[in-house]
């Protein structure tokens, strides 16, 4: 390795170990080690915000599409319609909490894998925790299985978790594409997880009568007070689905059609779109990705990411079964490590080298090629379900600790472990068995 | 017109293990707000306000949601069982030092009505070498400016 490499490489790890840690600000982390890429030359800043062949940069579209739909999320909680879910689920269970468990995450996850993670947890998890006091049951598991089901759910779609946002992007991938590959896996993966709580949770979850009828009480429909602006979003967010079902065969990039259905959304709203634009819009977590895009374009453009591409083609032989799997549980460990977009963003580049390496040229035909394609899955598959492997794996499992902490009820790394290991671990196998179905048999 | 022409100098203040019983206590008797939490050398370590004091029955954790679902026999914190140990709280774990706004005796009272309008305060602290000597609030500033201007114009009006 040559010094310039080595400086390289310490300025990544210490931002990852920044991130991993979690006592410094990781936006702040990852612009202060992309900066300084920039200062020392590793990267010039055309390479950065533009990309080369070889380094990809800043991302623009994963950038637009977290935007547009920020803008969209941002717009559609203020119906009141998260909270109307959460409620309305707790009804349809009548209160019992295995099946109060069941939906809230049926419900999270189906939301998470149209919407945002982050908010749907934000505004999920304190009506879960209001529902657990009433039904006088501990709300730390069903806090905890708010964060892995919504996690779960991302993954089945293009736009339901950043890590697949960026893979759809970097390996051009379409919605109709995660649909077809990642949605049944995560529905038997999500059946999985189910059985697991039932097991293990179901016999330890009792509540009286009496408290079941308390939440009976709870009035859904006074939770929706704007019914117009609920239905403008509702038509705002089916005709957005339709836009990235199609996106691929009309030729619009993902980020067009979050941009417009954002876009869409402001002219309905007819507020003032300051607030939304200011605050709706999580920047910090905007910033974040851009300094981790320039921070992975360095320790491309210094050939350590080739370095480790051959590594890992050394290690499996080129196996293809052995490739995907590595990509697989190597994301999902890498995710629980150091969060799992950091992670995704690393082992982009790591499989786009590898592809590289495999076939000998860059482009849409190497990226796609046979023996190339599954690895994007197993990186997806990996990245999404490995950020439920412990606390800091995922941008969810932070909310909804912090939720837990102000509420008083304190979640240790340990605590989230107990729950979060075993249900990351059912479902890491049962995408192990679908990939191998899908691609490797 | 300065903030030491209209603060309020009679104030009662609180030391900061006192318990937030005495505190509610002090604000519901008297017809003040908030009170100041300070040291023994008179330095304003925070305030407690009303709203310090709602906190303590709806915490933030429920700042994002809409609780209009609750049915009218629920209490002011959702749920049962959330309001124990409330007696073992003090003022120095519920004062906030972001709502304590201070300024000198000679400030404008310009400034200091632009600063409470402009920062979403109800009230800042006068502070003078180091130790608290008044309070202005809201009502200081309407009692002593805005009000005598405004009922002068309504008495020249037929």
């Amino acid at each position: 390795m040559t010094a310039f490499q080595i400086a390289t490489c310490a300025i990544f790890l210490i931002a990852y170990i920044c991130f991993a840690s979690e006592r410094v600000d990781k936006t702040v982390a990852a612009l202060a080690g992309a900066v300084l890429m920039l200062l020392v030359g590793v990267l010039t800043q055309d390479e950065a915000f533009h990309g080369t062949e070889i380094v990809r940069g800043v991302d623009w579209n994963t950038i637009f599409l977290l935007i547009g739909m920020m803008i969209v999320v941002a717009i559609t909680r203020e119906t009141g319609v998260f909270e109307w879910m959460a409620i309305k689920s707790a009804k349809v269970a009548r209160g019992r909490p295995m099946a109060l468990l069941a939906m809230i995450s049926l419900v999270t996850a189906v939301v998470s894998a149209l919407l945002d993670n982050v908010t749907t947890v934000l505004l999920v998890a304190p009506v879960v925790v209001i529902l657990c006091r009433t039904l006088e049951i501990d709300p730390v598991p069903f806090l905890i299985c708010c964060a892995v089901s919504s996690n779960i759910g991302g993954t089945a779609t293009l736009i339901g978790d950043p890590p697949n946002i960026m893979v759809g992007s970097a390996a051009h991938l379409t919605f109709l594409d995660f649909l077809k590959v990642n949605l049944p896996i995560v529905a038997v993966a999500f059946l999985a997880y189910l059985g697991v709580l039932k097991l293990f949770l179901g016999p330890r979850l009792k509540v009286t009568e009496e408290n079941r009828l308390r939440v009976m009480a709870f009035d859904e429909s006074k939770a929706i007070h704007d019914r117009p602006l609920l239905r403008k979003c509702l038509v705002v967010i089916v005709l957005a689905l339709g836009g990235f079902t199609i996106h691929g065969w009309v030729g619009l990039e993902p980020a067009t059609i979050a941009l417009a259905a954002a876009a869409l959304m402001l002219i309905l709203y007819r507020k003032n779109p300051t607030k939304v634009l200011e605050t709706g819009i999580e920047w910090p977590t905007i910033f974040f990705f851009i300094g981790l895009f320039i921070m992975v374009g360095g320790l491309v453009k210094v050939g350590v990411v080739r370095m480790m591409a051959d590594g890992a083609l050394g290690l499996t032989g080129g196996h293809q079964p052995a490739m995907t799997m590595f990509i697989m549980w190597f994301s999902a460990l890498f995710s629980g490590i150091v969060g799992n977009i950091p992670s995704t963003v690393t082992v982009i580049s790591l499989v786009t080298d590898m592809a590289r390496s495999l076939q000998g040229a860059t482009g849409v035909p190497a990226l796609h090629a046979a023996n190339v394609l599954p690895l994007w899955w197993a990186l997806s598959l990996g990245a999404c379900l490995g950020g439920n492997l412990t606390l800091v794996g995922a941008p969810a499992n932070v909310i909804v600790v912090a939720i837990a902490g102000k509420s008083g009820h304190k979640i240790t790394f340990l605590r989230f472990l107990k729950y979060s290991l075993p249900l990351a671990m059912v479902t890491l196998v049962v995408s192990a068995i679908g990939l191998w179905i899908a691609f490797l048999r | 017109m300065t903030a030491r022409d209209i603060m309020t100098t009679n104030i009662v203040t609180v030391g900061e293990e006192a318990p937030v019983g005495e505190i509610a206590d002090l604000l519901v008797a008297h017809s003040f707000d908030a009170v100041p939490v300070v040291n023994a050398a008179s330095q304003v370590l925070g305030l407690v306000s009303y709203d310090d004091l709602i906190r303590l029955v709806l915490p933030e954790f429920l700042d994002d949601v809409d609780l209009s679902f609750l049915p009218a026999s629920a209490g002011l914190f959702p749920g049962a069982g959330g309001c124990e140990g409330l007696g073992d709280v003090k003022a120095k774990d519920v004062m906030r030092r972001d709502e304590l706004q201070e300024v000198p005796p000679g400030e404008p009272v310009a400034e200091v009505a632009r600063l409470m309008l402009t920062e979403g305060i109800r009230r800042v602290v006068v502070v003078e070498e180091g130790r608290l000597v008044g309070i202005v609030s809201h009502g200081d500033i309407v009692r002593a400016i805005v009000h005598p201007r405004l009922s002068a114009g309504s008495q020249e009006s037929p």
